[in-house]
């Protein structure tokens, strides 16, 4: 069952995720850097916002796993869409890990 | 951090950008060295910097390389359940393991990486020439294809023994979570020569690959407070300005002597890594 996304739509969702999701976690990095930069002392929001940028980054590539499930959904490979949210499911799983 | 150690940090990513876009190696090689030697940054934040930096590259050339259809998606996906799960595994082994015997793990790996690049230098130097050929005629559901510029041709290729490569993945996904390399030292050649994928196909799929794995193990780092983000956002950054530079400036300047050069260099940081241990 094909419901109207090629392959090639696929791939190109993946490539806009993958890009913006580097490029807009790299902006919030530099805005947290600059904020550390312009503040007379170390402060608890420049670190909060370089953080964030960090998580963002961090999280690109569980975006990328859930636009893929979406997108082989959308494309009809049922099975490829399924592997796309378990391997989503393992890598967010990471935040349960404490030592 | 003042500004001169800031400036020494971003010029730090952009090196290993650099190096890592032109020799085609993950940049962990480099960037855990240079801050647990240099910098004294504990070896455990070392690794989870390492893996954030590696999240930047992989997705950054990734974007080009699914939009130019070279990474094979389904068979990146496929073999990423097996590296995520190694990933968290090695990366909650990491945590349960003292900083001296990661040490001791990461120069074992960095004596085995100079070996294989000393070896790559010194065949290409002798005019051996690694087969590129596709494994089979049938591509399945799996194989793919993607225009090669250099022949000018549409290359077709199927994959095969995926049981196999995915059981050395999980091995591949383990070594990367553990020791905050990328894992493509493994995953390109299992592709290459276990599952029959042509070099250039298996080596951007194991790029496209790396984020999930690193962002796996990533995340356990994170959980675990071992995330220093002033540092990782500058090195981020540097890498990602490193790699966009080094993709654009420095692509013709590869060679096999420096790649032999290269693997010296690494076997030095070996010795030194080596000799911190006892």
């Amino acid at each position: 069952m094909r419901l109207g996304y090629s392959v090639k739509q696929v791939q190109t969702l993946i490539h806009r995720a993958l890009f913006w999701g580097v490029w807009s976690s790299g902006a919030v990095m530099a805005a947290g850097l600059l904020l550390s930069a312009l503040a007379p002392s170390p402060n608890e929001t420049s670190a909060a916002v370089a953080m964030a940028g960090v998580l963002m980054l961090v999280l690109t590539p569980a975006l990328r796993l859930a636009l893929l499930c979406y997108g082989y959904a959308r494309a009809g490979e049922r099975k490829f869409a399924l592997i796309a949210a378990a391997v989503a499911a393992l890598t967010v799983s990471g935040f349960l890990f404490k030592k | 951090m003042d500004i001169a150690q800031a400036a020494l940090l971003a010029g730090l990513g952009a090196g290993v950008g650099i190096l890592g876009s032109v020799f085609g190696i993950g940049g962990g090689i480099f960037l855990i060295p240079a801050l647990v030697l240099y910098f004294h940054v504990p070896m455990h934040f070392a690794i989870a910097t390492s893996l954030i930096t590696i999240i930047a590259t992989s997705s950054a050339v990734a974007a080009v390389n699914v939009e130019r259809g070279l990474a094979n998606m389904r068979l990146g996906l496929s073999l990423e359940v097996s590296t995520a799960a190694g990933a968290l595994g090695g990366a909650y082994a990491a945590s349960l393991l003292s900083p001296s015997a990661l040490k001791l793990l990461f120069s074992l790996l960095l004596f085995f990486t100079a070996g294989t690049m000393f070896r790559k230098g010194l065949s290409a130097l002798r005019g051996v020439k690694g087969e590129d050929g596709a494994a089979a005629a049938q591509t399945g559901e799996l194989g793919g294809e993607y225009f090669d510029h250099a022949t000018r041709e549409t290359v077709r290729y199927g994959v095969k023994k995926m049981p196999a490569a995915s059981v050395i993945s999980v091995a591949a996904g383990a070594l990367s979570g553990m020791l905050g390399i990328g894992g493509g030292i493994i995953q390109v050649p299992l592709m290459h020569l276990v599952c029959g994928v042509p070099l250039k196909a298996a080596a951007a799929t194991s790029n496209f690959m790396l984020g999930v794995t690193a962002a796996a193990s990533a995340l356990v780092f994170y959980r675990q407070g071992a995330v220093i983000p002033d540092m990782t956002a500058l090195l981020v950054i540097g890498v990602l300005a490193g790699s966009a530079a080094g993709m654009k400036l420095l692509a013709g300047m590869k060679s096999d002597k420096l790649q032999m050069a290269l693997s010296l260099l690494i076997l030095a940081i070996a010795v030194k890594m080596f000799s911190g241990v006892f």
